[in-house]
Formats: C-alpha cells, sequence, structure tokens
C-alpha cells in the first residue's frame, strides 16, 4: 500500500473529525457575513456539536479498543479516545444549554473559537505521537487563549495574557523534552517499540527528568501543580459557560494523552506522578480554604480536583488506568454542574461572594438542596457519585501501593485521604452559608427560573442516580480496555 | 379452636386493645376508641361463651417460665369450672361497662387513655383468673391493683382523686406484703405453688420449729387472707374502697364493685382446700364484721356511690364469710349475682350523676322517678337483688350464705354462732341502707307515701314485663330483631345498659326455681347444699319487712329534718360521725402513721440518719470524686487535645494564606515560582 493511498483509506477513519472540519468552515462564513449579535454561529455550532456527537456514535461500531494505526502512525484511534470524543461532545452541548439558559450575549467567534478546542481535543485524544500531540495541544491552546480574552473588560484581557505566557513557557519546556526525547530514540511515536527499545538503553534519571518536561504541557493544561499559575485568575474572569467548558474537555484531552504516555510503559512515572499530585493536592486545598470568591474557589478546587484524577495513574505491576477514566466520567457532571450552580446564584444572589450567599438556599429551597448535592460530590462523600470516583482511584492506588516497593505510594494514599477530608470544609462553606445562615438582608424579590432549576436538579439527580446505579458508567468506562 | 389458642386470643386482644389505644394519644382517632373497644370485649364474650359452651374440663397448659430450687416454677394457666365462670363474668361485665362508658366517657379528652386503661385491666383480671400458680396470681394481682390506681386517679388533675389513687395503692402494698410472705410460707410447707397439687399434696415432713405444721398452714393461710383484706377491701384494709368512688363511675362500676375487689375472693376458692379450720373461723368472723360494720357505715353516707360503696364492702364480707366456713359453691354464686346486681347499680348511679350534672349528694336529690324511669326499673331491680327479695338472683345466693352460716353456727352451736347471727344483722342493715337510698333518690318528697308505692310498683312491673316482653319474643321470631333495634333505639345507652344488667339479676338466670336455692346450677357444679332451714326465709322475710318500714320512716324524717334544718338526736349524732368517719379508722391509721414516720420516737429516726450520714455521704463522695475526674479530663481535653487540634488548625490556615498570597497577579513572580518548583521536582526525580 502505497503511502498516498494509506492516507485516503485513513481520512474516511475520522467522520467526526471532517463534521468539525466543515463545521468550523461553515461557522467561520456564518460569522463572516452576518452582522454583530446575530445567532447564526451559534446554530451552527449547535448543528455541528449534534452532528460530531452523532456521527461519534455511528463510528463506534468500527473502533476497536486496540486501536488502528491511522496515517503511518501519525493517529491512533481506539476506543479511549472515542470516550474523550464524547464526553468533549457531551461538554459543548452543555456548554450550548448553559450559555443559552442564563441568556449570555457571547459574540459568534466564541463559538468558532470552542469548536476549535473540540477539534483539537478531538485530534489530542486519539494519538501517540508526539508531533500531533503538540500540534493538537497547541490548537487546543490557542483557541484556549483567544477565548479567556474575548470578553470586553480589562480583567479578561489579563488573565488571557496571563494563560499565554504560561501557555507558551510549558510549551517551550514540553518542545524541549521532545527534542531530547527525539535525540535519545530518534522516534516521535512513544507506543513504539523503537522508542522503549532505545530509552532502555539510558539512565532511567534522565528519561525521567525528560519525561516530566514533556508532561510539564499537558500538566498545564489539566491544571496540576507547578504549572497552575495561570488557574485562579482565569476561572474568575472568564465568563461562566466558556470556563465552565474549558474545566472539563481540555482537561480531559489532557488526561488521556498522560493515560497513554503511562501507558506505554517506557520508563516508571510512578514517583513523577506522585510528586505532581502531592503538590497540586497541597496547592489546591490549602489556597481553597479561605477564597471566598466561588468561581476563584472552583478553580483551586480544580487544582486539587486534577491531583485526584491523576491519582487513577498511578498504576502497579498492571498498566490499568480505569480510575482515571471512571473519575472523568464523573466530573463531567460534578465539574460543569458546579459552574452551573455558579450562574444561578450570581442571578439570584448577585454576587459570587461566598459570605454574601447567606441565606439563599432558604430562599429558594430547591437551589440549596441542589448545591449540597453538588458540592457534596465535590468532596467526594455518599450518597454522590463522587464518593464512587474517589473511592475508585483511591482503591487501585491502594492496589498499585500493595504492589509497589517501598512506603511512597502508600504515603501519598493517606496523603491523599487526608486532603479529600481538608476539601470538605471549603466545599461545604458555601453550602452552610446558604441552608443555615439566615440572609442579612430580607430582599422581598423573588424569581422563579423554572428550566435553569430542572437542569440543575437534573445534574444533581445525576449524581445521585449515578451513586446508586453506577453500572451504566463502569459499563461503558470498561468497555474500552 | 382449641382452649390453648382460645385463651391466648382472648388474652392477646385486650393486650393489643391497650396499645392500640395508648397510641391514639391526641390524634383525631380518639373518639372511635370506645367503639373499636366494645368490639374488643364483645369478640372476647363470644369466644369465652365457646369456652364455657363446649366444656372442656379441667384443663392445664404448661410453659417453662423460671427456675427456682430443683425444680423450674412454670407458667400455667388452669382453666376449670370456677376459670370459666369467671372468664365470662368478667367480660360480660365488662362489654357492659364498656357500652356505657361510650356514653358516659364520651366527651372526656383522655377517652383513650381511660379505654386503655380498661382493657388493660381486662387483660390482667383475666391473667389472675387463669393463673395456675401462685406466683404468677400474685403477677397479675399487682398489674390489677396498678390498673385500679390508674383508673381512680384518672382525672389525675383532682386533688381528692389523686389522693384516693396513692391511698388505694399503698393499703393495697401492705397487704400485698402479707399475700408475699404466705406464698412463700406456703411453698416452705408444701414446695410447691401449683393450685393442683394443694389438693392432693400433704405438708412436706421436717422439723418445724415453735409451731406444727397444721399451725403454720393456719398462719400461712392467714397471711394470705392479709392479701385478701386488702384487696377485697375487708376488716381492717376497707379504708381505701369508699374513697376509690373518686375514679369514673364505670371503672368503679367494673373494677371497684363487680371484679377485681372479688379476686380476694376468687384466690379464697383457689386455695379453699388449704383453709383449716382456726384459719377458716378466723376469715369467716371477720368477713361477717366487716359485713355489719360497712353496712352500719352505709346507713349513714350521703354520698351515693359511696353508699354503694360500702355496699359492696358489705357484700364482699359476705362471701369472705362464705368461703370461710368452705361454702365456696354459695360464695362464688353470691359473687357472680353480687356482680351484676352491684354494677348494675353503679352504672345506674352513673346515670343519675351524669343527668344531675355531677350531683352525688343523695339529699339533694329526689323525684327522679318521672325524669328517669327506666333507670328507676333497673335500680329497683337491682337494690331488691340486693336486698334479697324473692324472684331475685340475690334471693338465692344471699340466702344460700346464710342457711350456710346458720348450719355451720348452730352445729357447733358455740361462739361460731357469732357469724351467722352477724350475717342475718347485716342482712337487715342492708335492707334499712338500701331504702333509704331508694327512698332518697328516687321517691317524691310532696306526695304521699301509699301513692308512691303504688305508682312505681304499676310503672315498674309495666316497664319490667314490657323489656322482658320485648325481649322474649325477640329471641322467637326474626322480626324482633327491629323490635330490639326499636327498643334500644327508644332508650338510649344508659337505659340499655342498666337494663339489661337488672335482668342479668333476676332469678332464671341462675335456677329454675325462684324460691329455693336448690336447683342453682352453680350447686350442680361446684357441690350442692346439704340441708336448709325452712324457717329462715321468714326469718330473713320478717326482718326485710321490718327494716323497709323502719327505713323507710326514719328516710322520711331524715329528710324532713334536712330540709328544716334541724340537728339530729344525740345518739343519732354520734352513730354518723361514727359510720362517717369509718369508726375512725382512717383517724387511727393517720395517727399511727405519724406516730412510726414523723413522731418524736419515730423509728425512722434512725434509719433515716443512717441514710444521710453514711448512705448519703458515701454517694456524695463518689459524685464528687466522678466529677473531680471529670474535671481533669475536661482540662486534658482542652489543654492537649484542643490545643493540638487548633494548632494544627491555624498551622493550616496560615499555609493556606500563603499559598493564597502567591496569586495577587504578579506574572514574574509566579514565574520564577514556576521555575523553582521545576527546578526542584526534577532535582527531587534525579535524587530519587
Amino acid at each position: 500500500m502505497s503511502v498516498l493511498q494509506e492516507i485516503f483509506q485513513s481520512s474516511t477513519r475520522i467522520l467526526p473529525e471532517w463534521v468539525l472540519f466543515f463545521g468550523i468552515l461553515a461557522a467561520c462564513l456564518a460569522l463572516a457575513f452576518t452582522k454583530e449579535g446575530y445567532k447564526l454561529p451559534a446554530y451552527v455550532f449547535a448543528f455541528t456539536v449534534i452532528l460530531y456527537v452523532y456521527s461519534l456514535i455511528i463510528s463506534a461500531s468500527q473502533v476497536t479498543v486496540q486501536g488502528e494505526s491511522l496515517y503511518q502512525g501519525l493517529l491512533h484511534l481506539d476506543k479511549r479516545a472515542l470516550l474523550i470524543k464524547q464526553l468533549g461532545g457531551i461538554a459543548a452541548i452543555v456548554f450550548l444549554v448553559h450559555a443559552r439558559l442564563f441568556s449570555y450575549k457571547l459574540p459568534g467567534e466564541v463559538y468558532v473559537l470552542t469548536l476549535f478546542v473540540l477539534f483539537g481535543i478531538s485530534f489530542l485524544s486519539m494519538t501517540t505521537h508526539f508531533l500531533t500531540a503538540y500540534v493538537s495541544l497547541e490548537l487546543i491552546s490557542l483557541a484556549s487563549y483567544a477565548l479567556v480574552a474575548s470578553g470586553k473588560m480589562k480583567e479578561n484581557f489579563e488573565a488571557g495574557i496571563k494563560y499565554l505566557i504560561f501557555g507558551a513557557t510549558a510549551s517551550a519546556i514540553m518542545l524541549f523534552g521532545i527534542s531530547l526525547f527525539y535525540g535519545l530514540s530518534h522516534s516521535l511515536d512513544f507506543s513504539s517499540a523503537a522508542f522503549a527499545e532505545s530509552l532502555a538503553r539510558n539512565p532511567t534519571g534522565p528519561v525521567q527528568v525528560i519525561s516530566f518536561m514533556v508532561l510539564g504541557g499537558f500538566l498545564f493544561k489539566i491544571a496540576a501543580a507547578p504549572f497552575h499559575h495561570w488557574v485562579p485568575d482565569v476561572y474568575e474572569s472568564t465568563s461562566t459557560p466558556v470556563i465552565s467548558f474549558l474545566s472539563f474537555a481540555p482537561k480531559a484531552a489532557g488526561f488521556i494523552f498522560i493515560s497513554r504516555m503511562v501507558a506505554a510503559d517506557y520508563t516508571n512515572l510512578n514517583y513523577t506522578l506522585a510528586l505532581v499530585i502531592v503538590l497540586s493536592l497541597v496547592v489546591g486545598n490549602f489556597a481553597a480554604l479561605w477564597q471566598n470568591n466561588f468561581k476563584r474557589l472552583l478553580g483551586y478546587s480544580g487544582i486539587a480536583q486534577s491531583g485526584f484524577i491523576l491519582t487513577g495513574l498511578i498504576t502497579g505491576n498492571n498498566t490499568d488506568v480505569y480510575g482515571t477514566f471512571f473519575y472523568l466520567v464523573i466530573y463531567l457532571p460534578i465539574t460543569m454542574g458546579s459552574f452551573f450552580l455558579a450562574d444561578f446564584i450570581r442571578t439570584k444572589g448577585g454576587t459570587l461572594d461566598i459570605p454574601s450567599m447567606a441565606g439563599l438556599g432558604k430562599k429558594y429551597p430547591l437551589l440549596g438542596v441542589n448545591s449540597l448535592v453538588i458540592l457534596i460530590s465535590l468532596v467526594g462523600l455518599p450518597p454522590t457519585a463522587g464518593f464512587l470516583a474517589k473511592l475508585v482511584v483511591f482503591s487501585s492506588l491502594a492496589d498499585a501501593a500493595a504492589t509497589s516497593s517501598g512506603y511512597l505510594l502508600y504515603g501519598l494514599l493517606v496523603f491523599g485521604l487526608f486532603n479529600a477530608a481538608i476539601s470538605l470544609y471549603y466545599y461545604l462553606r458555601p453550602a452552610y452559608m446558604m441552608i443555615i445562615r439566615d440572609p442579612a438582608a430580607k430582599n422581598t424579590g423573588f424569581s422563579y427560573d423554572l428550566f435553569i432549576t430542572l437542569i440543575l436538579s437534573w445534574f444533581s439527580f445525576t449524581l445521585i442516580y449515578l451513586f446508586v446505579k453506577p453500572d451504566f458508567i463502569s459499563e461503558w468506562v470498561s468497555g474500552v480496555f | 379452636m382449641n382452649p390453648e389458642s382460645l385463651v391466648f386470643f382472648n388474652l392477646q386482644i385486650y393486650l393489643l386493645g391497650f396499645i392500640f389505644f395508648l397510641s391514639l394519644n391526641n390524634t383525631v382517632f380518639v373518639k372511635t376508641t370506645g367503639a373499636i373497644s366494645l368490639v374488643i370485649s364483645t369478640l372476647g364474650v363470644i369466644v369465652t361463651s365457646s369456652l364455657l359452651v363446649n366444656n372442656p374440663g379441667t384443663v392445664i397448659l404448661t410453659y417453662d417460665w423460671l427456675p427456682v430450687g430443683d425444680e423450674p416454677v412454670h407458667f400455667i394457666l388452669l382453666i376449670n369450672a370456677q376459670t370459666r365462670f369467671m372468664l365470662f363474668l368478667v367480660q360480660v361485665i365488662a362489654c357492659f361497662v364498656n357500652l356505657f362508658s361510650m356514653k358516659y366517657m364520651s366527651d372526656d379528652p383522655g377517652v383513650n387513655r381511660f379505654f386503655a386503661y380498661l382493657n388493660l385491666f381486662v387483660f390482667s383480671m383475666l391473667g389472675l383468673v387463669l393463673a395456675g400458680n401462685l406466683l404468677q396470681l400474685y403477677f397479675f394481682w399487682e398489674l390489677v391493683g396498678f390498673c385500679s390506681y390508674l383508673l381512680i386517679g384518672f382525672w389525675y388533675a383532682k386533688k381528692t382523686a389523686n389522693a384516693a389513687a396513692i391511698k388505694a395503692f399503698l393499703v393495697n402494698r401492705i397487704g400485698d406484703a402479707f399475700f408475699l410472705a404466705g406464698i412463700f410460707l406456703l411453698y416452705y410447707l408444701y414446695g410447691t405453688f401449683r393450685f393442683d397439687d394443694y389438693a392432693h399434696l400433704s405438708v412436706i415432713e421436717r422439723n418445724y420449729i415453735y409451731l406444727d405444721a397444721g399451725q403454720l398452714q393456719t398462719l400461712a393461710v392467714g397471711l394470705l387472707f392479709g392479701g385478701v383484706m386488702a384487696k377485697s377491701a375487708q376488716l381492717p384494709l376497707q379504708v381505701w374502697l369508699p374513697d376509690a368512688m373518686e375514679g369514673p363511675t364505670p371503672a368503679s362500676a367494673l373494677i371497684h364493685a363487680a371484679t377485681m375487689v372479688v379476686a380476694g375472693v376468687f384466690l379464697l376458692g383457689r386455695i379453699s382446700p388449704l383453709i383449716t379450720a382456726d384459719a377458716g373461723l378466723f376469715i369467716s368472723i371477720t368477713g361477717a364484721l366487716t359485713s355489719v360494720i360497712a353496712g352500719f357505715s352505709a346507713l349513714y353516707q350521703y354520698d351515693l356511690k359511696k353508699v354503694l360503696a360500702f355496699s359492696t364492702v358489705s357484700q364482699l364480707g359476705f362471701m369472705v364469710a362464705g368461703m370461710g366456713m368452705g361454702e365456696m359453691a354459695s360464695s362464688l354464686f353470691h359473687l357472680t349475682t353480687h356482680a351484676f346486681f352491684k354494677a348494675g347499680l353503679f352504672l345506674c348511679a352513673g346515670a343519675i350523676i351524669s343527668y344531675l350534672h355531677h350531683e352525688q349528694d343523695m339529699r339533694k336529690m329526689g323525684d327522679l322517678i318521672r325524669k328517669m324511669p327506666t333507670v328507676f326499673a333497673a335500680f329497683l331491680i337491682c337494690s331488691g337483688a340486693l336486698i334479697g327479695l324473692p324472684l331475685s338472683g340475690g334471693y338465692l345466693s344471699k340466702e344460700s350464705i346464710l342457711n350456710a352460716a346458720w348450719i355451720y353456727g348452730l352445729r357447733s352451736a358455740d361462739y361460731k354462732l357469732v357469724v351467722p347471727v352477724l350475717l342475718t344483722l347485716a342482712s337487715f342493715l342492708t335492707t334499712c341502707y338500701v331504702v333509704r337510698m331508694v327512698v332518697m333518690v328516687f321517691f317524691q318528697r310532696e306526695d304521699s307515701p301509699v301513692e308512691i308505692i303504688l305508682d312505681t310498683t304499676k310503672k315498674t312491673v309495666d316497664g319490667a314485663l314490657k323489656s322482658i316482653k320485648g325481649l322474649l319474643t325477640a329471641d322467637n321470631k326474626g322480626s324482633g330483631e327491629d323490635r330490639i333495634i326499636q327498643f334500644i333505639r327508644n332508650l338510649g345507652v344508659f337505659d340499655t345498659v342498666t337494663l339489661g344488667l337488672a335482668f342479668c339479676s333476676l332469678w332464671f338466670f341462675y335456677s329454675s326455681n325462684p324460691l329455693h336455692p336448690e336447683d342453682t346450677w352453680f350447686f350442680r357444679e361446684f357441690g350442692g347444699i346439704h340441708e336448709m332451714y325452712d324457717w329462715l326465709p321468714w326469718l330473713v322475710g320478717f326482718l326485710i319487712l321490718s327494716a323497709l318500714l323502719i327505713s323507710y320512716n326514719s328516710t322520711l324524717e331524715e329528710i324532713r329534718r334536712y330540709y328544716f334544718k334541724q340537728p339530729e338526736g344525740r345518739w343519732q349524732r354520734w352513730f354518723s360521725r361514727l359510720a362517717l368517719r369509718q369508726f375512725y379508722m382512717d383517724n387511727l391509721y393517720e395517727r399511727l402513721y405519724r406516730k412510726v414516720f414523723t413522731g418524736r420516737w419515730s423509728i425512722l429516726k434512725p434509719v433515716s440518719y443512717i441514710e444521710t450520714a453514711w448512705i448519703d455521704a458515701a454517694v456524695v463522695k463518689l459524685g464528687k470524686s466522678s466529677l473531680y475526674l471529670a474535671k481533669m479530663a475536661g482540662t486534658l481535653e482542652k489543654e492537649v487535645v484542643d490545643a493540638s487540634v487548633m494548632g494544627f488548625f491555624a498551622g493550616i490556615k496560615s499555609l493556606g494564606n500563603k499559598i493564597r498570597k502567591w496569586g495577587n497577579g504578579n506574572i514574574q513572580l509566579y514565574l520564577t515560582g514556576l521555575i523553582i518548583a521545576l527546578a526542584a521536582m526534577v532535582f527531587i526525580l534525579i535524587i530519587l
């Protein structure tokens, strides 16, 4: 088979990406030929995303668990990639619903850029090749910078610049690491046998350090320490539906790439990841303790949650990363639900300042109950799906600790549990304010939003339902291994 | 159903009723309790009557209960003739009372409590009746006492009711102390608690100190009789019963007239094989004396319910005397007839009191003959039974007891003659106070006596005939059911119940021959009468007639004096005071109590000294030391545990603040931090 033939052959296999590609083109055209304020780009976006998800579903039967190599190893299409793409599509739908329900007047560019992010995620999720990974990561990142800066406020611009600088630094470090890898192995496909063989001839110390540098770019994407400094500012200033999308979808793509690196098993990444986890948990939890802004709090919480999700990548003898995927699936309703909650609180209370939320849950009982459920699942307590997620990652960590020598992983386990306990404090503070405290001033205004309340209740119902019947997720997730 | 399941079904419906009614407290369903309770007691009557109809003979059901000594004490249900008739009696009266209370108590807010207690009482009374050994009987004996306490103090906000309840409880405890001692003495003598063993076992042979076995047995029976004295209100422990009338009238009818107070008589029937001649003499003299003294007291009471209470004490004296003489059949017979007519009288009194808006003073009544003719008819029939007029059940039972007493007295013709003489005197007194009561309550106060007698007799006979006819024809024809319904609808609850009980007090319920007790089915069941004195009815009849005349005149005189506020004669005043104060027995007890418990030479002083100086002091020391320990623990908690937790907390807080301070927007600082962190991590990785 000639190279050209393989390219044609491969091109028939990436139908969802073609959908996105033409959707982006259509959206650009719609943007170019409509006046500002027209809703056409949004409709194109909705149509594209729905078509994308539909094409994912119909192409699901052709995708195998082991996967197939496309474009001579540039892409690697398997069920895991499909799972992440599905999650990304769902997140995009939730983003759209969120934006519509709270009547955000988003400029048309936001939809196009979001499609670009989705495009990048789509490719990043199905690659084991550093080149594709770098390109798609940059596609996500550049679109994200623009998204963050798309607001007209000074804060948006500042956050965007900050995001750009950190992203550029992380990319530089990653590129440096990739170039070192290429120098060592003359290969950019880390899943290939040649890559592992040539690295095995080198001492483990430098390989670990280089791996860490390469990981840096993705740690930046998943908002793990020490590449986390952009998080609070970006989370606080970006409009809520956008950050809701950005807090989940690129993260999921970052995790799948890291999990592929872990699964390639060319070296043991446990210690590297353990360091990152410890740092992320400390930074995320302790900085969140005295946050008064709810979105900033969610930002720090995202750092800590990344630490927890990474816990699932710590592997023992078998390179099983089931815990991470399980956590990711549950993380979608948790994080996007909490941003939805944040917007709901802002429309009802007028502010995201936690002390001024006092009494909101008494005034709007459904809001109080839903916020309690969502926050409890952020903590990871029963009866919510958050508990199952934490249970799965910690039990896989315990398995890994049992098979590994030394006590480092046991220490990590204890440290992780300890941090989960600390997180109880700052997560439950908003709920406490809303439900237990009396409102400071008697506000007589009472507005009743049926759809918003319904969607919010849907989030919390999902979280409770998945706790009671986790078979749905576990079947879905275990289908990809 | 076999007897076992019948009996258990019977017991459990009352217990479940009790629990259910109590659980209804403060709900809207409170009003329904009366009806549900009526259903329960009707079910109970039906179940028990199946036990009566299919006579299973003597059944003894044994279950393991307590291990005592070598052989365990069993939980025994003894079902023999005595049990069966008592089971039926208790539940029939309970059913009547239930029906009556449905109306009487309907406006009371605690009506569910009342019916709950009533059901608990019936449950415990049935348990007492079924008990096959003394310990078990003692258990239910206490339980009925407790129910009586609850029901006397039912209106707990009323001070007198509370005091009466406590008095009844305390007096019963005194009796129970004797009772328990008697139980254990009997166990010492026979080595068993079982009633069915006492009949055929003899005293264990061993060396008894001071007293021989027979004397010890007399003593044991005497001690048991101590319990009977309290429960059945015999001299000198009868003081609680008149006060117990503070409870609701239906409860008085059921508990303090018909069923609970005869538990003592029932017990004497159970242990009748054990009663020695000496003990029997003691018992019968006590009973006879009680009946005279109580009858005398009844003669001077103004309170309608108190008259009835003293009359109950007096009749109980009859029964106890009969038991003492060994005439179990007559005694149980009188128990049965008394239960019906006394319950009837009490319920009549309840109807009257309800009609007069809680007025109980007989001197202020009168003229009720026109206003409540049906109740008057019932009252008259029951009174006739109480006096012992022919054609009534009371005549048969009383005659048989008096006859037995005269046989008992004349056979030896020594001091035993005291018993029949006293009992005859008591029956004379009975007539006196009954006539006084009827005249005071019902008769018109202005009309001539002849007219009253004619009028009332005519009315009574008419009413009674009508009701009996109606009921009799209803039995034969299917259309009679409508007539019964019509009858009941016209009569109202009070009238129906009192007439029903009056009907049960008539002779044909017990014997085919209205003038001679020989044919009574009781005597077929429990052993017959040996001989009858023909002169006795004449003697009693003469006494009744004379008492009727004397009492009628003196009552009119009394009413006249009451209206004109004339003082009584000197002797009369003396008697009246004596009777009203129960022969100063209350005062005696009170003084005794003061002497023993609060006086200068009180025996309680050393006891209280020991209590305060030693036991209390020790308890206080213990408390103080535990307080000290608690303080120590508190200090430890505060200074060590809390302080470390708080310190840790503060540490975390400052750490969090430091990390947060990092994110204040200075991008150069961020980048420096990033590079430093990276370098540090690379360094750590290389070291690892």
